[in-house]
């Protein structure tokens, strides 16, 4: 597929509840680049490989969680028409200025049937230098340090009503849906994965009673050698795991489940498969849904189901 | 005063185990597996560690959210079991998501 429209994520914004705490955690354990702090006492991250000014941005406040999750268009014209798609359809939309975050243009929110903020927008700052563009190496000293992913590559969000969103991200942003889980008897969506790409997933979600809620927002690693790294890397700091190393049936990836300093959940994964827009979703029934977080164990790790912020 | 143990007893599980000074209850639940209690996120952010303690002192080590304990409950002894460590023996209550029967299989129904 030629990628148009909703191009791929852009960035996460997060709450932390000790903000140089948790700066130190991005930095040197994870390995992101700061690249700037505005009036407002944000902090912005991209990782080493990124282009753009900002994928993690995080904000000190009473409670952890996920303030809200965006992605990138292909250019203003999109923002329009999709900010009109998105009116049509009976979504309400409000606008941020350019300049709202930094290095980032004008910006689309609005709320989804999960209760979660997603935001559009076109335009971010390139932070990129000339040996990244030239004749570039493989790997930089900051490739090295800490986990380093590549990029930040998706988010799995809890909430509600996973079905609106579905319609929402599948009719009005033109995402597909390579995978889901129903429930054995009834066959009630638990939980879907979502692409605008051709990764397995861009976005997720599963079904919970509470709104807005954050499970993990997910960096990509180039290797499974580089996923125990980050195990590794994770021990050797403290950093508490919730699961893996392991595989998920689910996208096919193989990954770690972690918490940050304030327990918002971050995964370190690598691989999955590609897949294209007129593949027929792959189902997994619920009493499978062990299989599909942990192949290897067939396991259904409770705090997968249980533990958000 | 190194690996001095105090004593941690969950009331709703009738189980009394040892803490390590320094160490969160949390950590001390979740080793023991004491009441069934599940990995948490161990930062202050999840709830699921939610306890009550209703006799003892403990330190806070860190930030608790404030979706999960207000300043009145943590003032009252409500707080989350993996911000806080003993400094004497303590009797708790489990007051997360999470009772002592908690779901080891889980039934397919919408959580509540
Ligand atoms: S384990 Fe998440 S708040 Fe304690
Ligand atoms: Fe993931």
């Amino acid at each position: 597929m030629a990628i148009t429209g909703v191009t791929r994520p852009g960035h996460a914004q997060l709450r932390v509840l000790d903000l140089e705490q948790s700066v130190e955690f991005y930095k040197n354990v994870m390995g992101l680049v700061e690249t700037g702090r505005d009036a407002q006492g944000r902090v912005y991250f991209k990782t080493w490989d990124e282009r753009d000014h900002n994928s993690l941005v995080l904000r000190q406040a009473d409670q952890a969680g996920i303030d809200h999750f965006a992605f990138k268009v292909l250019d203003r014209a999109t923002l329009e028409r999709l900010d009109s798609d998105l009116r049509a359809y009976g979504v309400a939309t409000e606008r941020r200025p350019a300049g709202d975050m930094l290095g980032t243009g004008e910006r689309v929110r609005f709320e989804i049937p999960t209760g979660h903020i997603i935001e559009l927008f076109a335009e971010k700052e390139f932070v990129v230098g000339r040996d990244r563009l030239v004749n570039p190496t493989p790997w930089t000293p900051q490739s090295e340090h800490g986990i380093a992913p590549l990029r930040m590559d998706h988010a799995l969000l809890y909430g509600p009503d996973i079905d609106g969103n579905v319609k929402l991200f599948t009719e009005v942003l033109g995402f597909t849906m390579p995978e889901y889980v129903e429930h054995d008897d009834d066959g009630s969506k638990i939980a879907v994965w979502l692409t605008c790409s051709n990764k397995a997933h861009d976005i997720a979600f599963a079904r919970f009673p509470e709104p807005g809620k954050l499970h993990h927002v997910s960096y990509l690693l180039e290797s499974w050698e580089k996923v125990l790294r980050a195990g590794d890397i994770c021990s050797m700091h403290d950093v508490k795991l919730d699961i893996g190393p392991t595989r998920h049936g689910i996208t096919r990836g193989t990954t770690i489940y972690a918490f940050d300093p304030s327990g918002n959940r971050f995964e370190t994964f690598c691989g999955g498969y590609q897949c294209y827009p007129d593949w027929e979703p792959i189902r997994w029934p619920l009493s499978e849904l062990g299989a599909g977080l942990d192949y290897p164990q067939r396991k259904l790790h409770e705090s997968f189901l249980t533990v958000v912020t | 005063m190194l690996n001095k143990h105090h004593s941690i007893s969950v009331l709703d599980c009738e189980n009394t185990f040892a803490c390590r000074d320094g160490t969160t209850v949390f950590h001390a639940l979740v080793h023991k597996k004491a009441g069934g209690m599940i990995n948490g996120c161990r930062g202050g952010g999840c709830g699921v560690c939610k306890i009550e303690v209703l006799s003892g002192d403990y330190d806070v080590s860190g930030v608790m959210s404030r979706a999960h304990v207000s300043a009145e409950d943590a003032a009252a002894g409500t707080v989350l079991a993996c911000r806080i460590s003993p400094k004497s023996d303590l009797v708790i209550r489990l007051r997360g998501k999470l009772k002592p029967s908690s779901v080891s299989h889980y039934t397919g129904q919408p959580l509540t």
